[in-house]
């Protein structure tokens, strides 16, 4: 396994990538080779989650073009970026699940940091992300539930027609932009708030379902509880999903 | 491990190349990427990714984005 290169060489390499608007070929091979440096750790980190916890993550080196966007959009180092290598997991899992499988990684990477954004969403975006720390390499493992997954997956499609920048909370690209086939002034700015409003919709929802299911735990039956609003609330955010979604294939109308 | 290696078009939202590679060929998937994503430099709005999974059954399950006919059957 090969060394990593120091935090203040990668820092360097990476302030060239984000001060320059056509990086070198030198300073692009660099961080090819940075890149590189990572994927033993990943398929290791991917072999344990697998054989030893019996989990089924997907697994993915972050591209070039997505690291160069976001250096150029916030102001973080490139040392700092801890996703530059991913494992995926997604499973219908209640919040405490969710907590479960969290403890049961943390248990099996002793170096590793949990960072819990569904305490502290970023720009709506909630999950449970746990940093491993291999041999100078960082691995982030995304734990999603099945709902948190829905909502992220929706801002990456959304964002490829209207916008990288949404996944940082900035407006969509075009913001009033009318779509021919949805309700007169509902613009793209109007649909990138609704789905910010679904991302707080999914977290009621996941905290109902997890009470609901305490109280089953305890004995109480399904039938002797009040009826659930849950699915009501998701049938709702679905809608708003589907309907932010229905406009990427739908043609434009400049708004007034 | 499968890995898949897709050429993705963000606006048209559709896949545009793939290749699939057995573990003992990650790092043939890796070498590709690299050099694909050098061909297609000035095109901003192509994706150019290697995914590692179990089968495309769990890519569809993690990374359904790449894989939807229309933007709304992520929802379904």
């Amino acid at each position: 396994m090969t060394t990593p290169p120091s935090k203040s060489q990668i820092d360097r390499l990476g302030e060239r990538l984000r001060g320059s608007e056509k990086p070198s070929e030198a300073d692009l091979a660099e961080l090819q080779r940075w890149i590189q440096g990572h994927d033993p750790v990943l398929g290791e980190t991917a072999r344990t989650v697998r054989e030893e916890l019996g989990l089924a993550p997907t697994s993915r080196l972050k591209t070039a073009g997505t690291i160069l966007d976001k250096l150029r959009r916030q102001s973080v180092r490139l040392s700092q970026i801890q996703d530059v290598a991913g494992l995926r997991l997604v499973e219908d899992w209640t919040l405490a699940e969710q907590d479960d499988c969290a403890g049961r990684l943390t248990r099996a990477f002793p170096v590793s940091r949990l960072v819990d954004r569904r305490a502290n969403p970023t720009h709506g975006y909630r999950a449970v992300h746990l940093i491993v720390v291999i041999d100078g390499y960082q691995v982030e493992i995304q734990i999603r539930t099945r709902l948190q997954h829905l909502w992220a997956e929706v801002i990456e499609r959304v964002s490829d027609v209207w916008g990288r920048g949404i996944r940082y909370g900035e407006e969509p690209e075009d913001p009033d932009v009318l779509d021919m086939n949805v309700i007169p002034g509902s613009t793209r700015a109007s649909a990138a708030l609704g789905l910010m409003d679904a991302a707080k919709m999914v977290s009621s929802i996941e905290e109902i379902r997890q009470q609901e299911a305490i109280r089953v735990r305890e004995g109480v039956r399904p039938s002797e509880m009040q009826r659930s609003p849950t699915d009501g609330i998701e049938a709702d955010v679905r809608e708003t999903f589907e309907g932010a979604l229905r406009r990427l294939g739908g043609a434009r109308m400049e708004g007034s | 491990m499968t890995y898949f290696l897709l050429v993705y078009d963000r606006k048209a939202g559709r896949i545009i190349d793939r290749h699939e590679y057995a573990e003992k060929d990650r790092a043939k998937a890796l070498q590709e990427r690299f050099r694909l994503e050098a061909t297609h430099r000035d095109h901003q709005d192509i994706e150019i990714v290697v995914l590692g999974a179990e089968s495309e059954d769990a890519l569809r399950k993690t990374h359904g984005r790449y894989f939807s006919e229309r933007p709304q059957d992520l929802v379904s």
